[in-house]
């Protein structure tokens, strides 16, 4: 392995992080708004939503997010009425196509962890927010909302590490993301081992940064924990 | 003294479950002051009852009045519809649970002061405030920025009952306020519950504790079977039932 190759290479890779972080936050803002929007239709209940909010997640779970990502960047286009659309100029864009079937992708999982963190919620936490007056918005902004993130936080962290991973899938439909520019580098030097290593890498600093964020955050909410030094019983 | 004035007043209250009648025609008042205890066996209705007046539970019919007023409900699919009056009856009839649930994502002094804040719209720090006296009358003034899983399920139903006095209620509901705890945090919650009723808060209460039941109620009633199959003063109901079925559930309980 030739270590200087490698270590020129990390410069041009860390030039992609850009793409690769913007396709990773807009997808997952994608995936939080629809994710919500589905989490609800399912958990309502509302007959035909609530089945086609099913329907949407067995889909975008049973199936590979390349073949999603395919289908939207090359299948689309076929259709005439997609290319007479006003949405046409988007779909043309590789980068667009990614953040779509990343979103789409994500709000499926996205949901199913939202319904995770309310179900984990106690109905007496609720009932108690009745008794008292709460509006059913306050109940959702001041108890069921706070608690459900907490029990859905470790989830969601795990979620955004893999949609991370998941934004490599762009190198395929020619975007210039850590990944693309690795594939580059890698066939203009021969070097393959050292060019993916040092993409590798810098992954891997990512996923350790979005971690140990999550774990911040998971601290800072964990009421359970907090304090317990100082109870002492009476 | 001047005569009572009627707090609270059900008549003919019903509910049912499915095929399953809880509750048949009950009607009580409840007037200014007054400690009114509940008893029963388990599955008599009682807690059904207490939850059908501040509306957890939509009755199937009755009328509930607060100081003489009727309040109006109405339900749909999705269960009750919760208006601006349904919200005033709640925070006028606060719950004691008998599992507490404090909400376990704020400190004890949040849960206090957060539905005075967002239900009565009351400025935040006399809410914070009123918190604090409160919580310093249930004795956990040096605890109040405690997260409530820091604390004994007898310090946990103080402040749950420090939560419903902040309300300023029209009168109390306590659901078995005693019944998760262990003995020895029994008397510690008792003796809060008997201070309130001695400062003449009206009350309405489940509670499986007899000796106590007889010291602070003005008035006890037995439910049987969803029906009130008897009610008097503490010493009549106690010491001379006059239907069967009391009788042999004290006889039971004592
Ligand atoms: N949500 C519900 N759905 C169906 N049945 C219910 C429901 N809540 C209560 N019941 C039934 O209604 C009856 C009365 O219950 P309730 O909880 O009011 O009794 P209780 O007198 O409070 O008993 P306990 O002393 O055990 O607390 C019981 O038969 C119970 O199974
Ligand atoms: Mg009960």
């Amino acid at each position: 392995m030739n270590w200087d190759l490698l270590l020129s290479f990390v410069p041009q890779l860390v030039a992609g992080l850009p793409v690769t972080l913007s396709i990773l936050v807009c997808s997952l803002a994608i995936g939080l708004v629809l994710g919500a929007l589905l989490c609800w239709a399912r958990m309502r209940r509302a007959p035909v939503i609530a089945q086609a909010a099913d329907f949407y997640v067995l889909f975008f779970r049973g199936t590979p997010l390349l073949v999603q990502l395919f289908a939207i960047y090359y299948g689309l286009g076929q259709f005439e009425v997609v290319r007479d659309s006003f949405a046409w100029p988007l779909l043309r864009e590789a980068w667009f196509c990614a953040v779509l079937a990343l979103g789409l992708n994500s709000a499926a999982f996205t949901s199913e962890i939202m319904r995770g963190g309310i179900i984990g919620v106690e109905r007496g936490q609720i009932e108690a927010a009745e008794a008292y007056g709460f509006s059913r918005l306050q109940i959702a902004r001041l108890v069921l909302g706070p608690q459900a993130v907490r029990f859905a936080l470790p989830s969601y962290s795990n979620e955004t590490i893999l949609m991370l991973k998941g934004t490599a899938l762009a190198s395929t439909i020619s975007i210039m993301d850590l990944t693309g520019i690795a594939r580059k580098l890698s066939a203009l030097h021969f070097a393959p081992f050292e060019s993916f290593i040092a993409a590798g890498g810098i992954y891997l600093v990512l996923a350790m940064v979005l971690t140990l964020s999550y774990s911040a955050i998971e601290k800072r909410l964990a009421w359970e924990r907090e304090r317990k030094t100082n109870v002492s019983p009476v | 003294m001047s005569a009572a004035t009627t707090r609270l007043s059900v008549q003919n209250l019903s509910k049912s479950f499915g095929s399953l009648r809880v509750l048949h025609d009950i009607s009580l008042a409840a007037d200014e002051g007054q400690v009114i205890t509940i008893i029963g066996s388990s599955g008599s209705g009682k807690s059904t009852f207490l939850r059908c007046l501040n509306l957890l539970e939509v009755p199937d019919g009755g009328a509930i009045s607060l100081d003489g007023r009727p309040v109006a409900y109405s339900s749909n699919a999705h269960g009750l519809k919760v208006t601006k009056e349904v919200r005033a009856l709640r925070t006028a009839l606060p719950m004691v649970f008998q599992s507490f649930n404090l909400w376990r994502h704020m400190s004890v002094r949040d849960n206090v002061a957060i539905a005075p804040i967002h239900v009565l719209g009351k400025p935040r720090a006399e809410a914070n405030e009123r918190a604090h006296d409160l919580l310093v009358r249930v004795g956990l003034g040096e605890r109040m920025h405690f997260y409530p899983h820091q604390l004994s399920g007898g310090q946990q139903q103080r402040a749950a009952i420090a939560r419903a006095l902040a309300m300023e209620p029209r009168a109390l509901l306590f659901d078995e306020p005693t019944s998760a705890l262990d003995p020895e945090l029994v008397g510690e919650v008792l003796k809060v519950i008997e201070e309130l009723a001695a400062a003449g808060n009206t009350m309405l209460m489940v509670t499986h504790e007899m000796g106590f039941a007889r010291n602070v109620s003005d008035r006890v009633i037995f439910l049987d079977q969803g029906r009130v199959a008897e009610s008097g003063t503490p010493e009549e109901l106690f010491d001379a039932p006059r239907t069967e079925r009391a009788a042999q559930f004290l006889a039971s309980v004592m």
